[in-house]
């Protein structure tokens, strides 16, 4: 079994959470988002960034509007819909429990 | 030197050298074909390429700097290789869709139906459950048709659901859960599906014998008698939980029935007319010690039957309809009022019983004057006169009887014979005992050589219940005899006679006093 694919599981669905915490207290461009996502050593490519929040944004949990950049062409920024928040709600349970979940199994003593 | 060439990257204009270009563009459609199934990909495209262009912006000294072959490299770098980020966005054949409300569902292939048994519906095999699952009905849809087919014996329904039971595998992992109540079975694959049904049953059948696998058959066996256990065990509890419900409030309306005089269920045995209803007030005017104790008596009397009571309907209701247990804080207060209501009782108890901490007596004596050797002793009964037999208490609305009376013959000290009749009473003091032995009334008459006695004294309902008793002594002269009328064994108090014959069989006989002691004269003695 490739350890690389179980990392891959195991992180995609946590970027989706961290994407909507992030955006959920501020309107934010991609790069923005990025660099807190590298700096949380969660993403290695910045490519990932945009599938995800386009499937986001698809799926009604994040909306965008467009904002002229000076260094370059006009950027879109991105913040958290309504739907966008009743969904995180429900991920911080989710969260809570495999958190709780990993905490537990890890902990759990032997029974020898 | 190397040509450029001019792309336009998300509306900017770039040179770009001639490799760099190749590269940027073999990079661009690669992008393409790895998004090219995925919902809005060319926003994701265009989004990436305005992020190159933003790099490519950030890197360039200005805007008519040439783009090389190692710019480009430096930022696929940072953002990465089409199928690095695309593999963790799509990583299978199932795909995300959104719904509605935002929410994600799983909307990969379906499985296809198989039975399975349902263990965890089960009541006994998960059978039925899986059946059910697998038609695409109710459970207890098939459960009442089992059930059925068991009780009217068609097709052995019984033979048919153990059968069922050891050859239908059951659902264990997560894949075999989906299946089991997977895609539903249609026109077109049914034959199939079927058939594949029969070929597991074959193949579990097959190793079921080959593999010899008794264990497992025992196994199963096991568990069906535990399972039949089980349900005769709850069976059993339901008929208990209808007992208790049914007991508990059988008793419940006949207690508040008397307890509110509407009904005379439990007290009427203590009347002697019929048209007297005796209702607990009254009679508890007799017994107790004041009107308060009787309100008092009645409430905590009434909790202390109606709590536990209560708690027997309630078992019974939470057996049968599976209803939560009572809420701690009641559960409690019942108890401590179930308490205070024993204390009250006890307290109570203890007053009364004070009021029955000292006895008097009266005594007066008579003389019996008679015209022949033999006295006939006759006895009034409560009995002959109260509708329903056997009664010792008669409850009057100001009078009451009891039939509390003790009659004893002795030896005359001289040779008259006198009749002593001892009235006695308990009472809070000697002082009220005595007033109240006083006050009791007892008739008696000698007329034509027959004392005439009742069974019963008879008390003023005001003056209470104290254990109210006369004692009757006949001393008789040596030579006289007594006839003791049929009757007379109910006030007969051990007699001590020659012939040692009991209080019950000394009536219809002749009875001397003799010099050394009363004898029978008609007796027959074996």
């Amino acid at each position: 079994m490739r350890s690389d694919n179980t990392k891959a599981q195991m992180r995609k669905g946590i970027l989706e959470y961290c994407v909507l915490s992030y955006l959920e207290r501020r309107s934010a461009y991609a790069s923005d988002i990025m660099e807190a996502l590298k700096e949380a050593k969660l993403i290695v490519v910045e490519g990932t960034i945009y599938p995800l929040l386009t499937r986001l944004k698809n799926a009604d949990l994040l909306v965008y509007h467009w904002e002229e950049s000076s260094s370059g062409p006009p950027r879109k920024y991105y913040q958290i819909s309504e739907t966008g928040r009743a969904f995180k709600l429900e991920l911080d349970d989710t969260w809570e429990t495999l958190k709780n979940a990993v905490v537990i199994t890890q902990k759990a003593e032997s029974h020898e | 030197m190397n040509k450029t060439i001019n792309i336009n990257l998300a509306g900017i204009i770039f040179h770009l050298d001639d490799d760099a270009f190749k590269l940027l563009d073999a990079y661009l459609n690669k992008l393409k074909t790895v998004f090219q199934n995925t919902d809005g990909s060319e926003e994701i495209i265009a989004d990436i390429e305005a992020r190159f262009a933003e790099l490519f912006q950030l890197e360039l000294v200005d805007a008519s700097a040439v783009v090389n072959i190692a710019l480009v490299q430096k930022t696929i770098k940072v953002v990465g290789e089409p199928e690095m980020f695309a593999s963790e966005e799509d990583d299978d054949d199932t795909h995300h869709s959104s719904t509605d409300n935002g929410q994600y569902t799983y909307t990969g292939r379906k499985h296809k139906r198989k039975l399975y048994r349902n263990a965890e519906e089960a009541s006994v095999g998960g059978v039925c459950a899986g059946l059910a699952a697998y038609l695409g009905t109710e459970t207890w849809i098939v459960r009442a048709i089992f059930v059925i087919m068991v009780l009217l014996g068609i097709g052995s329904g019984l033979l048919l659901y153990i059968v069922l039971w050891v050859v239908v595998p059951e659902a264990k992992t997560t894949a075999q859960k989906l299946e089991m109540k997977g895609e539903p079975v249609t026109a077109s694959n049914i034959s199939k599906s079927v058939q594949e049904q029969f070929e597991n049953l074959k193949n579990t059948v097959k190793n079921g014998t080959q593999k010899n696998n008794v264990g497992d058959f025992l196994e199963k066996l096991g568990a069906l008698i535990l399972s039949v256990l089980s349900i005769i065990f709850k069976v059993l509890l339901k008929i208990i939980g209808v007992f208790m419900l049914l007991a508990g409030i059988f008793v419940l309306i006949a207690i508040l029935g008397s307890f509110f005089g509407m009904g005379n269920l439990f007290f009427d045995w203590l009347s002697n007319d019929s048209s007297e209803i005796v209702t607990l007030q009254s009679l508890s005017d007799v017994f107790l010690v004041s009107e308060n104790q009787s309100t008092w008596i009645l409430i905590s009397g009434i909790l202390f039957v109606i709590i536990p009571l209560f708690q027997i309907i309630y078992a019974g209701l939470r057996i049968l309809f599976n209803i939560d247990k009572l809420n701690n804080k009641i559960h409690w207060s019942l108890t401590a009022v179930w308490i205070l209501a024993i204390f009250t009782l006890v307290g109570n108890a203890i007053q009364i019983g004070v009021s029955f901490d000292n006895n008097a007596s009266t005594e007066h004596k008579s003389i019996v004057h008679t015209t022949s050797d033999t006295l006939t002793v006759k006895v009034q009964n409560l009995d002959d006169w109260a509708t329903y037999g056997d009664d010792d208490f008669n409850l009057g609305e100001v009078e009451s009887q009891i039939a509390n009376v003790d009659f004893d013959i002795s030896r005359s000290p001289d040779s008259l014979m006198h009749l002593i009749v001892i009235k006695k009473a308990r009472g809070w003091n000697k002082k009220e005992a005595k007033l109240r032995a006083e006050e009791i009334k007892f008739d008696y008459s000698i007329e034509n050589n027959t004392l005439m006695l009742q069974d019963y004294l008879t008390f003023k309902n005001i003056d209470k219940f104290r254990a109210q008793e006369v004692d009757i002594i006949l001393q008789v002269p040596q030579g006289k005899s007594i006839y003791l009328d049929r009757g007379t064994e109910s006030i007969i108090d051990d007699i001590s006679n020659l012939q040692n014959m009991y209080d019950g069989n000394m009536p219809t006989h002749h009875w001397e006093m003799t010099r050394d002691g009363l004898s029978c004269t008609d007796c027959y003695i074996p």
